[in-house]
């Protein structure tokens, strides 16, 4: 009749669990622990009700939910690897530290001796809690990112509590050396290493496991204390609320721990009692279960004797496993170019073009299992009534002694024209006050040179139209900013009484200039654009019942007009195709495919954004990629201003995706933005306002410059946003 | 000049106390040819067993060796390194302890202990050669002993594994530390025997620590006997047990015969020995010697050689011719 090790039974059921929740949390959890809910609707008995987080344990909410309507359960499902982890590698690492010194000062060594002792004195003196407060809390370890919290976390932790293991191996090694087999092996002439491991280390190594694992419940217990001090991993440190002069702490993580429920639940211990003392539970039974496990292991060895291999095998197995479930998450985000026969070299709005790749991208939508939004089908068309393309467009400037002749889309290019053919003299306009304009006959037959810098767009449209009606020039030069390449392909066209808009580059204005006396001469023939404008738009739906109609929109272009840009195309095709391979697509992906992108206005983002097909509201964020142009380039152009901090989603998703960029080095240039009227604004592009101005959804903005510079591969972007999507999912 | 394996000069040893120093081993010469037995005989406390662990520097951080030096083939071994150190024992020199079931290692099996030895000093790794020593020292079932663990085997047999561990790497000397006390009396003559045998064939000198006579009859050529840190007598162990000239020695002899007799009374030596704190600068026995004279209560007598024998007593000296012939 076996009389049956209960500690090591009991422990080892624990510990099974909670290492089945660790590898498989989607099993147990029924909701991502990520869902933000202030408000809920329950419909009871016909009756509507509003209930306000944190909501009690019902059918929806097992165990409730914390303040910030976040599900308890589901949280500390996912939050069991963490939490677990950190014990682990906290108890790992003491004894990585604590059993080498404490075998060197257990041989005799008695610096290491002196080391260890002064060490534990210290401390055990003053709490350990004390000080890992006081350390944790310093400015350094504010709102770091994962991997380097959980790294102060252990490191801090470890160094706190290793010298009290570095005393108890320093005892026992001390013992295990007066064994009178000892003498033995010192009398073959071992020497003190080959006795350390040979010989004291098996002898050892049975008191070790269990200790470990009194060690690992010892850790959990403190992470559990700090965290009521709100000390946990990857506190945001966020402030809520500062109007009272006294910041008030938003102490919230970005990913699932318990120690973490505990701080931000102190408050509610009285209010929402379960969203305190299940985590509190769930602490406790990891706690028991490991010293269980320990207390059993010692129970067992007594009868038994661990040779030298199995400790190894044992140890090792153990830590292979922990290595194998961070490895879990490993996973491949590359991208790469799709593989597309006999696509056309140029695709630009309103040509026979752009309708056949519309076509090719709803199919491939379709073979994606994305549907369209549109009863109508995956194509939304568009008109494009005032645009042109231009069929033919020169521009020379005559001296006395020579023509130069400027080259369209390096030198100049047309904004607005009707068919025009025209030569006059250029009346430098630049330093007038055109706000006031006393003079503006003085501009009649002749082209004005403004200079676009000093002028908003809506300054700029009110001096044409002044000068269209009030004097009669015969064209208007805007010079551009920078010395940045100026290409326009369409041009939004008149009733034929307007005067030609052109924009010219610095080098050109200066040519202008430097020649008092030429004569320029611009001719311009222009023709319909044949087709509307096409918009692709599709939605993958989510996986998730609660929260699969929240979505995220993705904005793609595919107008390109060389070999650089149908590369961008293929690229962001199969873009499409990773994320709708991503695993855990809880909510909704909205794909939009503008046309129109490598033009001003005719970009279809303005188009759909007056009637979008769906709900603002469940709009998470849109993530703008229609700025990218080139395959290869120099520097990332970012803004993540309209993604401000009350948008949760929108936030962290820019966040992550900034946090990749620069750690990847690769060169960022922010995207200028004005504040006004408590938003940013994006006075260059009024393309990348469309969504958040129009609709309030909140946008990330991404694209391609320094197209001669090609240290950036696509490619590479690919990964950061696929890497970034994925883990905002989670 | 004769060749000494083995050279110790006026060594003596302290060992650390709580307070103060205690010398124990008080100035010893000791002088041991190749393939020579040499057997030390003493009582508890003279000394005899840190004398020969000296040798291999083999006792406690707390021993202090004041003065003297210690030569193996003319080499100087007290400015030996540790890891020099390390690769003489049981390679060249080889230790065996009293009680082998505690002295081998309790977890590993036989022949990993063995093979660990080999390893140690970059000996070809022979589970044959392993086999070959078992049986050398009388270990019939070499095979099945070799996966054995020591608490599995019989004290004799753990202590024939003992010897068979110092001798594998066949070192010039032995110094084996009462290795028969532990064992039953049958027992002791096979491992006596195995002893010269394994002398007579490789030529190893052993250095036998007893305070068994019939051990020292038995096996050693050359006796030294020890007493309070001292050493009392030497010289070829037929002529000392035959005839001892040291009082002690006497006195020692007239013991042990006495067992053998058959007589009512069992001679016994009355006090006991002087334990190392009580060491003074006189002869350490002269309190319980029947030959005391004045002058051994005042110094430390010499040692003086009388033919090929060597004896520290203070008869010994020119004066006393006449008291000679009473003992």
């Amino acid at each position: 009749m076996k009389k049956y090790n209960m500690p090591l039974l009991l422990g080892s059921v624990v510990l099974l669990i909670l290492l089945l929740i660790m590898l498989f949390p989607d099993l147990f959890a029924n909701q991502s622990p990520y869902n933000i809910q202030h408000l809920r609707f329950v419909h009871e008995n016909g009756v509507l009700d509003i209930q306000r987080a944190p909501f009690k344990p019902d059918e929806d909410y097992w165990l409730g939910s914390d303040h910030l309507g976040r599900d308890i359960y589901s949280y500390m499902i996912y939050g069991t690897r963490l939490t677990i982890t950190l014990g682990l590698l906290i108890a790992l690492f003491e004894f990585i530290i604590a059993v080498p010194l404490g075998l060197i000062g257990g041989f005799g060594n008695n610096v290491v001796k002196i080391v260890i002792e002064k060490c534990n004195t210290l401390f055990s003196a003053i709490p350990a809690l004390l000080i890992a407060i006081i350390v944790l809390n310093l400015d350094f370890f504010a709102g770091q990112d994962k991997f380097y919290s959980i790294a102060s976390f252990v490191v801090v932790l470890t160094l706190v509590g290793w010298a009290r293991m570095g005393v108890l191996v320093l005892e026992r090694v001390k013992g295990i050396l007066t064994m009178p087999f000892i003498k033995g092996e010192v009398a073959i002439g071992k020497s003190n290493v080959s006795i350390a491991i040979e010989n004291v280390l098996p002898h050892l190594a049975p008191e070790l496991i269990v200790l470990f694992f009194m060690e690992v419940a010892r850790s959990l217990t403190l992470l559990m204390q700090l965290g009521i001090f709100a000390i946990f991993v990857g506190n945001l440190g966020l402030i809520s609320d500062a109007s009272a002069g006294v910041p008030i702490n938003l102490d919230i993580s970005f990913e699932p721990e318990w120690a973490s429920m505990l701080s931000t639940s102190r408050a509610l211990l009285t209010t929402a009692p379960w969203a305190v003392l299940y985590p509190a539970l769930a602490f406790f039974i990891s706690v028991l279960g490991f010293n269980l496990f320990g207390e059993g292991l010692r129970l067992r060895g007594r009868e038994r004797f661990f040779s030298q291999k199995t400790t190894i095998k044992g140890l090792l197995g153990f830590f292979a496993l922990i290595l194998i479930l961070n490895l879990f998450n490993h996973k491949d985000y590359s991208v790469g170019y799709a593989e597309i026969p006999s696509l056309p070299q140029s695709v630009f709005i309103g040509t026979e073009s752009s309708q056949k790749t519309a076509h090719f991208i709803a199919e491939r939508m379709h073979t994606l299992g994305i549907m369209p939004l549109e009863d109508s089908g995956y194509i939304i068309p568009y008109d494009l009534d005032q645009t042109a393309m231009l069929t033919h467009q020169s521009m020379a400037l005559s001296t006395k002694n020579q023509t130069i002749i400027l080259e369209p889309n390096i030198d100049f290019a047309f904004l607005s024209t009707d068919d025009i053919s025209e030569t006059a003299q250029i009346y430098d306009a630049r330093k007038l006050d055109l706000f006031t304009m006393h003079a503006p006959h003085e501009f009649d037959q002749k082209f004005v040179l403004i200079e676009k810098k000093y002028y908003s767009e809506h300054a700029l449209a009110s001096f044409i139209k002044k000068i269209e009606t009030n004097s009669a020039a015969k064209g208007v030069l805007l010079v551009s900013e920078s010395d940045t390449q100026i290409a326009n392909l369409t041009v939004q066209t008149g009733d034929g009484n307007r005067i030609p808009i052109i924009e010219i580059n610095q080098k050109t204005a200066e040519k202008f200039i430097s020649n008092e006396n030429a004569v320029l001469t611009v001719e311009a023939k222009t023709e319909s654009l044949q087709y509307d404008g096409f918009n692709v738009v599709g939605i993958l739906p989510g996986s998730d019942p609660y929260i699969g109609e929240e979505a995220i929109v993705v904005g793609l272009g595919y107008n390109y007009l060389n070999q650089s840009g149908e590369d961008v195309f293929k690229f962001n095709i199969n873009l499409m195709e990773a994320i709708c391979g991503l695993s855990e697509n809880r909510r909704s992906v909205i794909f939009v495919f503008l046309d129109g992108t490598l033009t001003k206005w005719q970009h279809g983002i303005h188009a759909l954004t007056e009637d979008f097909p769906y709900s603002s509201q469940d709009l998470q964020v849109y993530l703008d990629l229609t700025g990218l142009k080139q395959a290869s380039f120099g520097k990332i152009e970012f803004s993540a201003d309209q993604a401000p901090i009350t948008r949760q989603f929108a936030w962290s998703l820019a966040r992550q995706v900034e946090d990749q960029l620069v750690k990847s080095g690769l060169e960022i240039s922010y995207l200028s933005a004005i504040f006004t009227d408590g938003s940013y604004f994006f006075p260059e592009h009024q393309a990348y306002n469309a969504m958040f101005w129009n609709r309030g959804v909140p946008s990330i903005i991404m694209g391609t410059l320094d197209p001669e510079d090609t240290a950036i591969d696509v490619e590479m972007l690919g990964r950061i946003l696929l890497k970034s999507i994925s883990d905002n999912n989670y | 000049m004769v060749d000494y394996l083995i050279e110790i000069n006026g060594l003596k040893i302290s060992f650390k106390q709580k307070n103060g120093f205690v010398q124990v081993v008080r100035g010893i010469d000791l002088k041991i040819k190749r393939g020579e037995i040499v057997g030390i005989l003493g009582e508890s406390g003279c000394g005899k067993t840190v004398s020969a662990t000296s040798i291999l520097r083999l006792e406690d951080e707390s021993a202090i060796y004041d003065s003297g030096q210690i030569f193996f083939k003319g080499k100087e071994l007290t400015d030996l390194s540790e890891s020099e150190y390390q690769k003489i024992r049981g390679n060249q020199i080889a230790y065996i302890f009293q009680n082998a079931s505690t002295a081998l290692i309790p977890h590993k099996k036989i022949g990993k202990q063995l093979m660990g030895v080999l390893k140690r000093h970059d000996l070809p790794r022979s589970k044959e050669k392993i086999l070959v020593t078992l049986e050398s020292v009388g270990i019939t079932e070499a095979e099945t002993v070799y996966e054995m663990y020591p608490f599995q085997l019989s004290g004799g047999q753990n202590q024939r594994i003992m010897i068979a561990q110092g001798i594998i790497c066949g070192p010039d000397l032995l110094i084996a530390d009462e290795p028969t006390s532990s064992v039953d009396v049958a027992l002791r003559k096979v491992i006596l025997d195995m002893l010269k045998e394994i002398n007579r064939k490789t030529g190893m000198a052993i250095l036998m620590i007893t305070h068994d006579f019939e051990v020292i009859n038995y096996i050693c050529d050359r006796v030294v006997v020890m007493y309070g840190g001292l050493i009392m007598e030497e010289g070829p162990m037929a002529e000392v047990m035959s005839n001892p000239l040291h009082p002690y020695t006497k006195a020692l002899t007239y013991c042990a015969q006495s067992i053998y007799q058959n007589g009512s009374d069992l001679f016994t030596l009355s006090g006991a020995p002087p334990t190392p704190a009580e060491f003074k600068l006189e002869c350490p026995f002269a309190p319980r010697c029947s030959f005391k004279r004045s002058t051994c209560m005042l110094e430390m007598p010499m040692m003086m050689e009388v033919d090929d024998r060597k004896v520290r007593c203070v008869l010994y000296r020119e004066e006393y011719p006449d008291v000679r012939s009473d003992l």
